[in-house]
C-alpha cells in the first residue's frame, strides 16, 4: 500500500459523513464496500491481463487533491468553443466533476425528463440508483471504478420517463479547470431511459486553461428499459497532461437499441472501458469508436459485450489512427454464455499507423459457450495505401493533401453514423482544431 | 440398430491405440531431485556439459511457479508422483541393433501401423520410434548418412555429435523459457536429432513416433532439427498412449532452426489417449514448440492435427529473424467429450519483408473446450512485414465452447496485419441438403467437418493426411444427433 492509496482512504474517512447520500444506508454501504475492495486490490497493474498494455504507475504514485465544492469562478464565454450550439441544446455543465447550475441550460427540457445533479437527487431519494449499484462490474481489474464508487462527489443524473422523446441533444459537459497541483475528478453519471423513449446524450470531457497532470475517473451507468432507443456520444478531448480512466456500464432490456459513439483525441493517457449487458430479447447494440493519437499519447479501449439473453445482436467497429510515438490498444471481448441461443455479434477493429514509431496492440476476443450463434471478428493494421497516395498525387494533390484525404476517408465512416447533421458537424470540428475549436495543444485528425 | 446403440458402439471403438504392451522396463522410482537428473544423465553416458545444463535448468525450474493463465482447467499435478525415466531396455544398453530389440516392442509398433523393419516400412519415410523415455530404433539411417544427413536419437546425438548439440540445443527454447520447458530441459530422456547439411534436399519424410506405455511415467522428449543453408526437410510426428484412468504428463520441447534459404515443414498428428467419455484419464500434452528462421529467406511451416490428449496446451511458434523469411501455421484442433485445447501460435516478425500465415480451425463437440490463442508481433525493424490470420470455430452441440484470443502488436507502420475469425455451428440447411442426397446425419457431419478442415489437411504429407482424416471421422462419431 502506498501513500497515494492512503491519501484516497484518508479522504474517504474524512469526508464519508458529507459525501452525497451519506445518510442513506444503501449508498453508505456501497461506498464503504467499494473502498474496502479498492484498498484490497489497489490500482490495476500490468500483471492483469486487461491492463497488460497500460501502465498505471504514474497514477498510482500521485497524491491527488480531491475537488473542493464551491471553488469555481468561470466566465460563461469560456465555454463557447465547446458548445454544440449556444441555444436550443439542453446542457448540464460540470466543473471539476461538480454540477454548476448557473452555466447549465435546462429551460427547454420537455416534461417527463429530469436532468441535474446526481448528488442532489441521491440526497433526496437514494433509491433511484439502487438498480445501477447492482450492475457495478466486479473483478480484480476494476480498481478505478471501485475508487469512483467509493468517492464520487457528484455527476449527472438523467431520467427520461416512459414514452418521452427528447428531440434535442442533451449535452453533458465536463470541464477540468486550471490547477496548480494534481487533481482528481470522479463524476458518477446515471442515465436512465424508460420504455419507448428516444434520446441523444453527449458526454463530453474538456480542459480549460493550462493544467498540470490531472486524473479524470468518471463512471457512467446507462440503463435502457424496454424498447428505449438511445444514442450515447462520448467525446474525450482533454488536454495533454490529462489522464482519463473512464468506465461506461450499459444494461439493455428487451427490444432496446443503443448506439454508442466514442471519439477520442485528447489526454496523455486515456483508458476507456465500455461494458454492455444485453439482458432482454431483441436488444441491439452498436459500439463505435474512433481515436486519434499522436506525440506520446497512449490510448487504451476495452469493450466487453455480454449476450446474457438469446435473440440479441451486437456490432462493434473501432478505428484507430496513430502518429508519431503514440500507442493504441484495443481489447474487445464478446461473451455468449451457455444456453443463450440465436445471438449475432460482429466485432471489427481497423488501425492506421502513420509513423515508424507508433504502436498498436489489438486483441479482438471471442468467448462462446453456445452453438446457436453467429459470431465473427476481424482486425487489420496497416499504413496508408501507397497506390492510393500515388493516384491522388497523379490527380494533382500534394502529398500532404493526399494523406489528409485518405485519413479523412478512413475516419469518415464513423462520423457518418452520428446523427443529426448538426451534431455530426460539431463532432468533426471538435476533432479537427483547424476548422473549429482553436486549441493549439490538441492534435487534429486532418 | 437404433441411434443410441450406433452411438455407443462408435464411441467404444473410438480409441484403438489404447492397449498396453507388457514388457520388462527399467524404470526409475517416482520423484524428482538432483540425484534423479544425475542418474538419467549417467545412464545415457552424457558428456559433462549436458549434466551441468540439466542441473541449471532444474534449479531454475525449482524457482518457477506453474502458469495458470490459460483457459484449460486441471487438478494440480504432483511432480513428485511421476517417474521421469522408463526404458524398455536393460540398464546401460540403449543403443542396440534392431535384431536385438524385444519382439514385443516390434509387435507394438507393427500394431500401431509403424513397422520398424525397413523392408516392410513405407518407402520414403524414415522413422525414429520413441518408446516411453528412449528411442527404440531409427530406420534408414545408412541411406540418409550417405547424403550427410544426421538422423538419430537425441541420446546418440549428445554422444556422437556433441559439438552440434552444444551449439544449437536451447538456442531457440532456452532452458528457462517457461515452466514446462525448464522441466523438460532438466529431465528430458530422449527425442530426435536431425541435421541436414547445406544444399541437401532430404529425399524422404523423416518421422518420429512417440509412444507412452508405462504407467505413472511422464514423457519428456526433446527434438532438435537443424536445416543448414539451402536445405529442405519434411518432418512428421505421431503419438499414441494406452488407455489409463490416471492422467499422464507429456511435456516435450521441439526446436527448429532454419539457416539461410532452408525450409522445414513440421507436421504433427497428435493422437494421445484423450480420456474416456466422462473425462477420466488422458494425456496432458503441455508442449513447447518453436522454430527460428535464423537467416535470410528461411521458411518454417507447422501443420498440426490435434485430436487426442485430455488437454492440449501448446503454441508452435516461429521467430522470423532473417529478412524475407516465412512462417506458416496450419492447425486443426478437435475436442470431444471433456477434452480441452488451448492452442495457437506466435509469429514474431523481426527481419524485414517477413511473411506469416495462420490458419486455425477449431472444432468442439460434447463438453469440449477449444481456444485459439495467438500472438502476431511486428517489431520496429520489420519493414514490409505481412501477416494474415484466419481462425474459424465450429461448435457441435450446446455444451461445448469455443474461444478466440488473438493478440496483434504492431510497431512498424509499413506492416500489414489482418485477422479474421468466425464462430458458428453446422448450418441446418447444409445438413438438410446432405441428408436429402441420401447421407446419414453422421456422414453429413463428417463430410462438412472434412470440408471445414480441408485447407489444413492438404498441407499434410499424403500418408498423414489420410490418417488425419480417419482420426477426425472416428473422433466425431456420436457427437451429433
Amino acid at each position: 500500500m502506498n501513500t497515494a492509496m492512503n491519501s484516497h482512504q484518508a479522504h474517504f474517512i474524512a469526508h464519508a459523513a458529507t459525501l452525497p447520500g451519506h445518510d442513506s444506508a444503501l449508498i453508505h454501504a456501497s461506498r464503504q464496500a467499494a473502498m474496502q475492495r479498492f484498498m484490497g486490490m489497489g490500482f490495476p497493474t500490468r500483471k492483469l491481463e486487461r491492463w497488460k498494455h497500460t501502465s498505471t504507475r504514474v497514477i498510482a504514485q500521485t497524491v491527488y487533491r480531491h475537488v473542493n465544492p464551491g471553488c469555481v469562478g468561470l466566465d460563461p464565454a469560456d465555454l463557447d468553443p465547446h458548445l454544440i450550439a449556444r441555444q436550443g441544446i439542453h446542457r448540464l455543465v460540470f466543473i471539476n466533476g461538480l454540477f454548476v447550475n448557473s452555466l447549465s441550460d435546462m429551460s427547454a427540457l420537455p416534461g417527463g425528463v429530469q436532468a441535474g445533479s446526481l448528488a442532489r437527487v441521491v440526497n433526496e431519494s437514494p433509491g433511484v440508483v439502487a438498480g445501477c449499484i447492482e450492475t457495478f462490474p466486479t473483478g480484480d481489474d476494476q480498481g478505478f471504478s471501485e475508487l469512483n464508487h467509493a468517492l464520487w462527489p457528484d455527476g449527472a443524473f438523467v431520467h427520461v420517463s416512459t414514452g418521452t422523446r427528447l428531440t434535442q441533444p442533451l449535452h453533458l459537459l465536463f470541464i477540468t479547470t486550471a490547477s496548480r497541483e494534481p487533481m482528481i475528478t470522479q463524476p458518477w453519471n446515471v442515465l436512465i431511459f424508460g420504455s419507448d423513449t428516444h434520446a441523444l446524450v453527449v458526454e463530453h470531457y474538456v480542459t480549460l486553461g493550462h493544467t498540470t497532470h490531472h486524473l479524470t475517473n468518471p463512471y457512467t451507468s446507462l440503463i435502457l428499459d424496454d424498447r428505449a432507443h438511445v444514442h450515447h456520444l462520448l467525446l474525450l478531448g482533454e488536454r495533454l497532461p490529462a489522464n482519463h480512466v473512464g468506465t461506461v456500464q450499459v444494461t439493455q432490456k428487451a427490444g432496446s437499441h443503443l448506439g454508442s459513439h466514442l471519439f477520442a483525441n485528447g489526454g496523455e493517457r486515456t483508458r476507456q472501458e465500455v461494458h454492455v449487458t444485453l439482458a432482454g430479447a431483441e436488444a441491439e447494440c452498436a459500439l463505435d469508436g474512433l481515436f486519434f493519437a499522436s506525440g506520446r499519447q497512449h490510448m487504451d479501449f476495452q469493450t466487453s459485450m455480454h449476450h446474457a439473453c438469446g435473440h440479441t445482436r451486437s456490432r462493434q467497429l473501432y478505428k484507430g489512427i496513430l502518429d508519431e510515438q503514440s500507442r493504441g490498444v484495443f481489447n474487445g471481448v464478446i461473451r455468449v454464455p451457455p444456453g443463450v441461443h440465436h445471438t449475432q455479434s460482429r466485432q471489427t477493429t481497423a488501425n492506421l499507423l502513420l509513423s515508424d514509431t507508433a504502436e498498436i496492440d489489438a486483441r479482438p476476443q471471442l468467448e462462446i459457450h453456445s452453438d446457436a450463434v453467429q459470431c465473427s471478428h476481424g482486425a487489420t493494421v496497416g499504413s496508408l495505401d501507397p497506390d492510393a497516395l500515388f493516384y491522388l498525387q497523379s490527380r494533382g494533390l500534394d502529398v500532404n493533401a493526399a494523406r489528409a484525404l485518405l485519413i479523412h476517408g478512413f475516419a469518415e465512416e464513423l462520423l457518418q453514423r452520428v446523427a443529426p447533421a448538426e451534431v455530426r458537424g460539431w463532432v468533426g470540428r471538435s476533432l479537427n482544431p483547424g476548422e473549429g475549436v482553436r486549441d493549439e495543444d490538441r492534435p487534429g485528425i486532418v | 440398430m437404433n441411434d443410441a446403440t450406433i452411438l455407443s458402439s462408435a464411441l467404444s471403438r473410438s480409441y484403438k491405440h489404447g492397449f498396453v504392451t507388457s514388457i520388462h522396463a527399467d524404470t526409475l522410482p517416482e520423484g524428482l531431485d538432483e540425484a534423479v537428473i544425475q542418474q538419467i544423465s549417467s545412464r545415457k553416458q552424457e558428456p559433462e556439459f549436458m549434466l551441468a545444463w540439466r542441473l541449471a535448468a532444474y534449479r531454475h525450474w525449482c524457482d518457477m511457479t506453474e502458469p495458470h493463465w490459460s483457459s484449460v482447467r486441471y487438478p494440480p499435478i504432483d511432480y513428485q508422483g511421476i517417474s521421469y525415466y522408463s526404458s524398455p531396455f536393460a540398464k546401460n544398453q540403449d543403443a542396440v541393433a534392431l535384431e536385438d530389440v524385444d519382439p514385443a516392442l516390434l509387435a507394438t509398433y507393427a500394431k500401431l501401423g509403424i513397422p520398424l523393419d525397413e523392408r516392410l516400412s513405407l518407402a520414403g519415410v524414415a522413422v525414429d520410434a520413441v518408446f516411453d523415455s528412449v528411442s527404440v530404433a531409427t530406420t534408414h539411417q545408412k541411406k540418409l548418412a550417405q547424403l550427410g544427413i544426421i538422423f538419430c536419437s537425441m541420446s546418440e546425438a549428445v554422444r556422437e555429435h556433441s559439438e552440434l548439440v552444444r551449439r544449437y540445443l536451447g538456442s531457440v527454447v532456452p532452458a528457462g523459457d517457461n515452466f514446462f520447458a525448464a522441466l523438460n530441459a532438466a529431465v528430458f530422456s530422449d527425442g530426435t536429432f536431425c541435421y541436414i547439411p547445406p544444399g541437401v534436399r532430404c529425399p524422404m519424410e523423416l518421422s518420429t513416433y512417440f509412444r507412452i506405455n508405462a504407467a505413472r511415467t511422464g514423457q519428456f522428449e526433446r527434438t532438435l532439427i537443424i536445416a543448414d543453408r539451402n536445405s529442405y526437410v519434411s518432418y512428421l510426428e505421431g503419438c499414441t498412449a494406452p488407455q489409463r484412468d490416471r492422467h499422464q504428463l507429456h511435456a516435450a520441447v521441439v526446436e527448429l532452426i532454419a539457416l539461410e534459404g532452408a525450409e522445414i515443414n513440421y507436421a504433427t498428428v497428435q493422437n494421445w489417449y484423450p480420456g474416456d467419455a466422462r473425462g477420466r484419464g488422458g494425456i496432458y500434452n503441455f508442449v513447447t514448440k518453436r522454430g527460428e528462421c535464423r537467416e535470410d529467406r528461411a521458411r518454417i511451416s507447422w501443420t498440426q492435427v490435434e485430436t487426442g490428449s485430455a488437454i492440449t496446451w501448446k503454441y508452435p511458434s516461429v521467430i522470423l529473424r532473417g529478412a524475407g523469411s516465412i512462417g506458416r501455421f496450419h492447425s486443426v484442433a478437435l475436442t470431444h467429450h471433456y477434452q480441452q485445447a488451448d492452442t495457437g501460435t506466435k509469429m514474431i516478425h523481426i527481419g524485414r519483408d517477413t511473411h506469416s500465415t495462420i490458419l486455425s480451425k477449431g472444432i468442439s463437440a460434447g463438453h469440449g473446450h477449444n481456444a485459439y490463442r495467438g500472438l502476431v508481433k511486428v517489431l520496429a525493424g520489420a519493414n514490409g512485414a505481412r501477416n494474415h490470420s484466419q481462425c474459424d470455430s465450429l461448435l457441435l452441440g450446446s455444451e461445448c465452447s469455443a474461444h478466440t484470443y488473438p493478440c496483434i502488436e504492431v510497431r512498424n507502420h509499413s506492416a500489414k496485419v489482418e485477422h479474421e475469425a468466425t464462430t458458428s455451428r453446422i448450418g441446418e440447411e447444409q445438413l438438410f441438403y446432405c441428408r436429402q442426397r441420401g447421407l446419414t446425419r453422421e456422414e453429413a457431419v463428417a463430410l462438412i467437418v472434412n470440408g471445414f478442415c480441408q485447407e489444413v489437411l492438404r498441407e499434410l504429407p499424403m500418408e498423414f493426411s489420410v490418417e488425419a482424416r480417419k482420426l477426425l471421422e472416428v473422433n466425431l462419431e456420436g457427437s451429433v444427433g
